[in-house]
């Protein structure tokens, strides 16, 4: 048990686990709704680069994919912030 | 001994091999075939933000029939099934077939339940009457969270070969390649999930 | 396998892919106002009067397109003949890539002489059964998919097994046409809708669908001829 814990995959995936829960509670519980939908969708962001970067192991060679999907995160995490920030402006 | 060109990997074929970390994980045709995937949602998340901008009041008040704590247990679902999909991987590599077995087992096992969560929402919705017809916002719920199902289900075929070759194949360099390529598939199937899951369900208008 | 001359009508088997995607993008695309296609909500009134006016254009597009429309088979030929190296030509694999090739062109066939159905006596028609007939030709070509798909699978499966150094075909390009034959699925939604994405002009069912089959039909080509230059250079030693 305790040698599953040590391992860096059980510890991302307490993280992984964790960030869930959180985006979950702050979304349903926060009076500040702009900045707890903004947070959550932060949070995603971050959990996308988790899993990429210790699950599938994408390190950085060859750096061509690990560049394309950063940017794709990038990407992907400013264009629903970004609609969501138009609607309420 | 046997050169493979295709990874530019030497591998004896009967002995462990250990990840290197400088290498596209898997096998590299995988990638082809995850990126384009990858991108194809990207554009389904473009598709929704816009639809979004153009109807929040649309898509709020059909928000609020989506069950949250549904989608937050899928996500809670699909990240234990990868993680056991990283020991298992991380088991091959060791050459530890029943540790290999086992952690497959237990990505599947994990993982059914999501079908089962996916069956109970989407039933709910079409008995009250909800399909991808209903409005903009359902048709965009049902159509992405459907093709993501349908990618969940090829993973669990996917897992269920892995374990298959596990049980009559040697954990040799060719089967790491096979496992770190469906481990690869299997945590973009879980990644998309992470995405789907606050995009669909937890963002709120004021 | 036969003579080395065999090599040549390979070669022109192959050549037949970039004429066939020539011809239609051309002839059914742009004559036959198929790029894109109307949309779904388009009056009835609207399309019969496009069938009334460009007669003669629709009738030359699809004629052109329907002489065609057979070089897609005679491409998947010349890929069967390649295939058939790398899995031995009596491959399961192979009759399945060819069949799906052949099988693709009667959607086609078939779909394109709806609109020339349309386009041949199109003042005695009502405006509703000329949408119909295009109405009808676009369900055709759309939901036909897993013929080509049968021959995506068959061909990526196929060249993911080549064991040579240098692969005839590379094996992100076959991991790329599976791909393709799973994403024609999505045209399962098409007859649900009249607008938006998934309807027979949106984003995903018109422009991303056939783009991702048109990127893959002429790289494959290139790959096609030059395992065919190898192939000759193997059999002369």
């Amino acid at each position: 048990m305790s040698a599953l814990l040590r391992l860096p995959a059980t510890r991302v995936w307490l993280v992984l686990i964790a960030a869930a829960v959180l985006s979950w509670t702050v979304s349903e519980n926060s009076t500040a709704v702009k900045i707890s939908t903004s947070a959550v969708v932060l949070i995603a962001a971050l959990k996308v680069r988790l899993i990429v970067i210790h699950f599938m192991e994408l390190r950085w060679r060859p750096r061509p994919w690990r560049i394309l999907f950063e940017l794709w995160t990038l990407g992907f995490t400013a264009i629903i912030l970004g609609g969501y920030w138009m609607t309420e402006l | 001994m046997r050169l493979d060109a295709g990874e530019g990997v030497l591998s004896l074929t009967t002995a462990p091999v250990h990840a290197e970390k400088d290498r596209l994980p898997g096998d590299p045709g995988v990638w082809v075939f995850i990126t384009a995937d990858v991108f194809v949602f990207g554009l389904f998340f473009l598709l929704f933000s816009l639809g979004r901008v153009a109807h929040s009041a649309l898509y709020e008040r059909s928000r609020l029939v989506l069950n949250p704590a549904l989608g937050l247990a899928n996500t809670l679902i699909l990240l234990t099934s990868s993680w056991f999909m990283v020991l298992a991987a991380s088991a091959a590599r060791e050459g530890a077939r029943r540790r290999v077995m086992r952690n497959l087992a237990l990505a599947m096992a994990v993982g059914s339940v999501f079908a089962v969560t996916k069956i109970i929402e989407y039933t709910t919705k079409i008995h009250a009457g909800i399909t991808m017809l209903s409005n903009e916002f359902f048709t965009y719920y049902f159509v992405f969270t459907g093709v993501h199902f349908l990618h969940f289900i090829i993973g669990m075929v996917v897992l269920m070969i892995c374990w298959r070759k596990a049980k009559t194949q040697p954990i040799d360099g060719n089967y790491v390649v096979w496992i770190e390529s469906s481990g690869c598939y299997w945590h973009m199937v879980d990644l998309l999930w992470v995405i789907l899951f606050p995009m669909l369900y937890l963002m709120r208008a004021t | 396998m036969g003579d080395i001359s065999e090599f040549k009508y390979w070669r022109f088997c192959a050549w037949n892919g970039p004429v066939f995607m020539f011809v239609f993008i051309v002839f059914w695309g742009l004559m036959g106002h198929n790029i894109p296609p109307w949309n779904p909500e388009t009056p009835a009134a609207v399309v019969a009067n496009w069938f009334r006016a460009d007669a003669n254009l629709i009738r030359t597009g699809m004629v052109t397109g329907m002489t065609f429309a057979v070089c897609y088979c005679v491409w998947g030929l010349a890929i069967g003949r390649v295939m058939g190296k790398i899995v031995g030509k009596d491959s399961l694999l192979v009759d399945l890539q060819v069949w799906g090739a052949g099988l693709t062109v009667v959607p086609l066939l078939v779909s394109t002489s709806f609109w020339l159905a349309g386009a041949y006596r199109p003042a005695a028609l009502p405006d509703e059964i000329l949408q119909l007939l295009y109405d009808w030709a676009w369900l055709l070509i759309d939901l036909a998919y897993s013929v080509t798909t049968v021959q995506l699978f068959a061909a990526g499966v196929a060249f993911l097994q080549d064991k040579r150094l240098v692969p005839l075909v590379p094996k992100w390009l076959a991991w790329y046409g599976i791909w393709v034959g799973f994403m024609f699925v999505a045209e399962c939604l098409m007859p649900f809708f009249k607008t938006g994405a998934f309807a027979r002009d949106g984003i995903l069912n018109f422009w991303i669908e056939f783009s991702i089959w048109f990127v893959w039909a002429p790289l494959l080509t290139v790959y096609i001829l030059k395992a065919i230059t190898r192939l000759e250079q193997e059999a002369r030693v």
